[in-house]
């Protein structure tokens, strides 16, 4: 039996600026997953967004509701409107200055279901904080998270990191 | 082992871990219904630990809030306060004044395959010098034609004896089969 409370899985981005981060194989054998992140996509635009994509699903199958306090001006929500997204966005304004980096934290509960589309629940915080509630259109197991910087060129620079733990109810 | 049913669930039972595993944060219950079920409990709940976290996934027959209650204390005891987003305007509100319940959980719509998500705190809840505080985020997405929320709330319970025992029930409405809510202690 597993533990209630696992790491699965990380990673770490050294070297060299990378596009993607995936992590693929993720067991069905816990109930909830929670993934942490720590995230900066660009050296030089601020306020950048990461998204991440489940089982390989690139089409426009999910839809997000975002409420956020930003640095400047009123706090505010908007979605993602009719047409879905080719991915969940997960965090928003992330920091572009050296050695700071975003700090999210991503739920994904009862992701092994097959009885109802998944939701992802994500709290971040870079710039400003906020948060996200996203479904993802799908039923399958949640079996491979796939995180993409949105700009395009941008990719995830050097210390940024994903953990995901498993949590297992009784 | 836990007496696991699909309506209650009674708190005890929490030694089996892998090698390696973080036993700082534990499982005591998990309901995961099996019927269309009015409410979920736990009872029995020990105070060993500092924090309790609940974990909810709610499949519901209506548009309808998650509520929770004490130690079976159904008077005007309770206070929720929640900053929420509907995806045009942000917005905050209050219980206005004292009321029977605290909200934790959302499902935005009674569409047998949407969800709500959520993960509620309460911490210090063993602590009988204190009020007890919670704290929750909910998320529930319809889909491409109704609007979703995201909610960041909190609550307080005016009593402040441990807490032993907690009834989830939605505010309008059942849990559908396949709604799971999981109860985890967290050691200080």
């Amino acid at each position: 039996m597993p533990a209630t409370y696992d790491h699965i899985a990380s990673y770490t981005v050294t070297g060299s600026a990378t596009a993607s981060i995936t992590l693929s194989s993720i067991p069905s054998t816990y109930t909830d997953l929670e993934i942490i992140t720590s995230f900066r996509c660009s050296s030089s635009y601020a306020d950048d967004s990461a998204s991440l994509v489940l089982n390989n699903d690139t089409g426009n199958n999910y839809y997000w509701t975002q409420i956020k306090g930003p640095t400047a001006g009123s706090p505010y929500s908007n979605q993602s409107g009719t047409s879905g997204r080719a991915a969940a966005l997960v965090v928003n304004d992330m920091p572009s200055a050296s050695g700071r980096f975003s700090a999210d934290t991503i739920h994904i509960n009862d992701y092994s279901s097959t009885s109802a589309y998944k939701q992802i629940l994500s709290k971040f915080y870079g710039n400003a904080p906020g948060m996200f509630s996203t479904a993802w259109f799908g039923t399958a197991a949640v079996n491979s998270v796939k995180f993409v910087c949105d700009t395009s060129g941008d990719a995830f620079q050097v210390g940024s990191t994903v953990n995901i733990y498993g949590i297992k109810a009784a | 082992m836990p007496l696991l049913t699909t309506q209650s669930a009674k708190g005890f039972g929490f030694g089996s871990f892998a090698a390696g595993g973080d036993t700082s944060f534990e499982s005591i219950a998990s309901v995961l219904t099996s019927s269309t079920t009015s409410e979920v409990n736990f009872s029995s709940i020990p105070s060993t630990y500092a924090h309790l976290q609940i974990r909810i996934y709610s499949i519901q027959t209506d548009q309808a809030n998650v509520y929770m209650q004490i130690n079976g204390d159904t008077g005007s005891n309770y206070y929720w306060h929640e900053l929420f987003g509907d995806g045009s305007a942000i917005s905050s509100g209050w219980s206005s004044g004292a009321v029977n319940h605290i909200k934790t959980g959302y499902t935005h719509t009674s569409g047998t395959s949407i969800s709500g998500q959520n993960v509620t705190t309460i911490l210090d809840y063993a602590n009988t010098s204190k009020k007890k505080t919670v704290n929750a985020i909910t998320g529930s997405q319809a889909n491409a034609t109704q609007t979703g929320y995201v909610l960041n709330r909190s609550g307080h319970w005016t009593g402040t004896a441990a807490i032993s025992s907690l009834r989830f029930f939605a505010q309008a409405g059942n849990f559908r089969v396949g709604t799971r809510v999981s109860l985890y202690g967290i050691k200080g």
